[in-house]
């Protein structure tokens, strides 16, 4: 379709528009006398130098060699420039053509209908250099957009074309024309070199991802006009050297220096085509072995790995020698020593995760006034009243912290809680000891336990406190002139009290020793 | 059933991956090889993933730097903040978003659209450029600070910080100190150059300082963090897309 071939045509005017920028608005803007330079020529010598690394066995070549290159090419276009930015201006070619990576972006306008109100405007990218990562260094490659270009932009199949500038050649060499002939063995190197990295380019992404590539049409076409291209001209290239030999014999000196040069040409060209040549011949099994791998071979059973069975057993069955060189080499390169294995995503997550928000309340100064203990100090109403009752007995006579004790437990079915009364009973109790006399009452109630235990105090007479729940030394209970007497320490002892309803009472019952303090419960 | 040389070659794989200064046909000669079985036999491809998965790794890739794995979440390699040491040894959270921050735009800048990321080919990234770049998106990404996702709300609380540093804060002595934007986009390239994500390209380095180029091992790490709004918003800033002014920067002119 014309509208096609016009969209090829623009692409191919796009393509040159990084060179004109090169030259009209970059160099115009750098601070070197860009008029002294020939910036359109370094950048197509920088195209040149790089696809022809990439047709070379070597691939590839790194900025800095490019770099390099330009540098000792703008010095010879103005050795005589006391500034000698030659590096400067090298950098500056390479930046343009490279775009720092970013393809170059241009856009093509669609033509709005008669009742179209828009128009629609759809990009174009494209990069002239590459810039990869080779595991060793930074290292560029030319695009196909660049090997169309370094063929002087011009939208003809390539093998056809070098077919045709050898055919010029050799009408050239016939007329005597050596040296158009010999630059028509230039271009016509040139042209293999691109189909060499050109279908390098396809292999690589073969290895790489079959499904990138059409060998359905496109690449077998590829490899069959290449391979029709690489036997003529290695026959056009024979019968070169043979006219080039006639002309050597002609005894015309300028016809022979023309053709010495002409057959130094074509030997280039001959390895150039070597080269292509064996890549085409390597195509298919790069083909098939990728088929192999990617499409064809079966899914393996590591799907479904036995670690135990497939991995470890195998592992410990394996020489001493052989596993302790992997193990050493595992944690050798498996230790923190490494830098952990991070990604972005992961990495990302950590660094950006929110600071956790601290909620810290005001701080809450003690008011010294409040120092009390915030819990409700207040006694369940029916422990408070049993004990009240029990204590209420030390108000006839002196008794016996064990009898007081007995005596609770035996009225604790009337609380809720009958341990809350046994801690009761006894701490009221060691509290009467230890406030002496002029004690108060911290008991903690303010009700009639409070009332019943004021004026009470307790005394230690040497005794064993009997009871299943606390142990030390027993307390007799009573009003102090009472305690003052000399027998208030035979106080009733448990042997008095009422049957117990477990065995605690036999025991005290035959006890008559020295009363201890009580201090422990068990 | 796999033998005892398949496990050990997975498990020497591995190892090579976790190595970061191991280089296919580099010091390691096994490395290439390993690495071609892994790429074409999909029985070792899955054995090696079996056993990465049970060491808590997660098998990303390989590029030109070899087999790229990464930690999971929850297991011996997971990653936390000890890998940033500058991140890790300052006392203020501001410092780790603004790492974090710089770390997600320069993923953005070098690859805004899904199909750079497939691509082999990287962006040359330099410092003042990409400070240039994270300001002119942070005013959006502060506007995240409600998300409900963490990393994008970090951004937004981040990209706050950001616009709040000075772009330029010369030392006494020369050099840059670090409350600047500046100082936050070089010392992050430097710290990815260490880590091996990052190379600087000399040959595309201006007056104004070193320009670098990302890794394959950095980019086999971009993934899923281009679900995040703050990188989509980063991915769909601008560049200086006037080449002539990376070619300036080159040059040495205006740039």
């Amino acid at each position: 379709m014309p509208e096609d071939e016009l969209y090829r045509r623009w692409q191919v005017a796009r393509l040159t528009e990084p060179i004109h920028r090169l030259a009209i608005r970059s160099a115009a803007k750098a601070d070197f006398d860009h008029d002294r330079y020939d910036l359109v020529q370094l950048a197509l010598r920088a195209i040149d130098y790089v696809v022809t690394h990439q047709a070379s066995m070597a691939g590839t070549v790194t900025p800095d060699e490019v770099v390099t290159h330009l540098s000792a090419l703008a010095r010879r276009m103005a050795p005589d420039d006391p500034d000698r930015p030659w590096a400067q201006v090298a950098r500056l070619t390479l930046a343009n053509l490279l775009n720092d990576g970013r393809p170059h972006r241009a856009w093509w306008a669609d033509l709005a209908a008669e009742d179209e109100e828009w128009a629609q405007r759809t990009p174009y990218q494209f990069r002239l250099l590459r810039l990869v990562d080779s595991g060793e260094g930074a290292q560029l490659s030319a695009t196909n957009e660049a090997i169309v270009l370094y063929l002087q932009a011009l939208d003809v199949d390539l093998a056809d074309r070098e077919a045709a500038a050898k055919l010029i050649l050799r009408r050239q060499m016939e007329a005597g024309e050596f040296e158009r002939a010999r630059r028509s063995a230039v271009d016509a190197r040139r042209t293999a070199e691109g189909l060499a990295a050109s279908l390098r380019d396809r292999l690589d992404d073969t290895r790489r991802d079959l499904g990138s590539v059409d060998w359905d049409l496109d690449v077998p076409q590829q490899l069959k006009q290449a391979l029709a291209h690489v036997t003529e001209q290695l026959e056009l290239d024979r019968t070169i050297l043979a006219l080039a030999e006639q002309g050597l014999a002609t005894g015309d000196e300028r016809a022979a220096d023309a053709c010495r040069d002409v057959v130094a040409e074509v030997h280039r060209s001959q390895d150039v085509h070597t080269r292509l040549e064996r890549l085409i011949v390597g195509a298919i099994p790069v083909y098939l072995r990728a088929q192999e791998s990617q499409r064809f071979a079966p899914k393996s059973m590591t799907l479904a790995v036995d670690l135990n069975a497939d991995l470890l057993r195998p592992y410990l069955a394996a020489g001493l020698e052989r596993t302790s060189q992997a193990a050493v080499a595992f944690a050798t390169r498996s230790g923190r020593s490494q830098p952990v294995p991070w990604t972005v995503d992961t990495l990302t997550a950590v660094l950006l995760r929110p600071p956790a928000a601290y909620e810290r309340s005001a701080p809450a100064w003690d008011d010294p006034g409040e120092l009390e203990d915030p819990d409700d100090p207040s006694l369940p109403a029916d422990v408070e009243t049993a004990a009240a009752s029990v204590f209420g007995l030390c108000h006839a006579g002196p008794q016996r912290l064990s009898l007081l004790a007995a005596l609770a437990a035996r009225n604790a079915h009337e609380v809720g809680d009958p341990a809350l009364l046994d801690d009761v009973v006894h701490l009221a109790a060691l509290g009467r000891l230890v406030a002496g006399e002029a004690g108060g009452n911290d008991t903690g109630s303010s009700g009639a336990l409070h009332t019943v235990l004021d004026g009470l105090v307790a005394v230690a007479d040497g005794r064993r406190l009997q009871g299943p729940s606390w142990s030390g030394d027993d307390l007799v209970v009573g009003r102090a002139e009472q305690l003052a007497s000399p027998d208030a320490t035979d106080a009733p002892t448990t042997a008095d009290a009422p049957p117990m309803e477990d065995g605690a009472t036999g025991e005290a019952r035959d006890e008559a020793g020295q009363v201890m303090v009580v201090g422990v419960r068990s | 059933m796999k033998t005892n040389d398949d496990a050990y070659q997975a498990g020497r794989l591995l190892a090579l991956a976790l190595d970061h200064s191991a280089r296919p046909g580099g010091r390691e000669p096994d490395y290439e090889r390993l690495l071609d079985r892994w790429r074409t036999d999909t029985g070792f491809n899955e054995l090696v993933r079996s056993v990465a998965a049970g060491l808590g790794l997660y098998v990303l890739g390989a590029g030109a730097q070899g087999l790229v794995v990464s930690g999971d979440q929850d297991g011996p390699f997971a990653v936390d903040l000890d890998v940033v040491a500058s991140a890790r040894a300052s006392s203020k959270a501001t410092d780790r978003l603004l790492t974090g921050l710089v770390l997600i735009a320069t993923a953005a800048y070098a690859y805004p659209a899904g199909g750079d990321l497939t691509e082999s080919s990287t962006t040359v990234v330099r410092p003042r450029e990409l400070a240039a770049f994270i300001t002119r998106a942070a005013e959006a990404i502060t506007a995240l600070q409600t998300s409900e996702d963490d990393v994008d709300r970090g951004a937004a609380m981040a990209a706050q910080a950001w616009l709040e540093l000075p772009p330029v804060l010369p030392g006494q002595r020369g050099g840059l100190r670090r409350d600047c934007q500046l100082w936050q986009t070089r010392n992050l390239l430097e710290w990815l150059v260490k880590q091996g994500r990052a190379r600087v390209v000399t040959a595309m380095a201006g007056t104004d300082g070193p320009a670098y180029q990302l890794t394959d091992r950095f980019r086999l790490g971009v993934t899923e963090v281009v679900d995040r709004v703050a990188f989509s918003i980063l991915a769909r800033t601008p560049h200086e897309e006037d080449a002539s002014a990376s070619g300036e920067a080159a040059s040495g002119g205006a740039g």
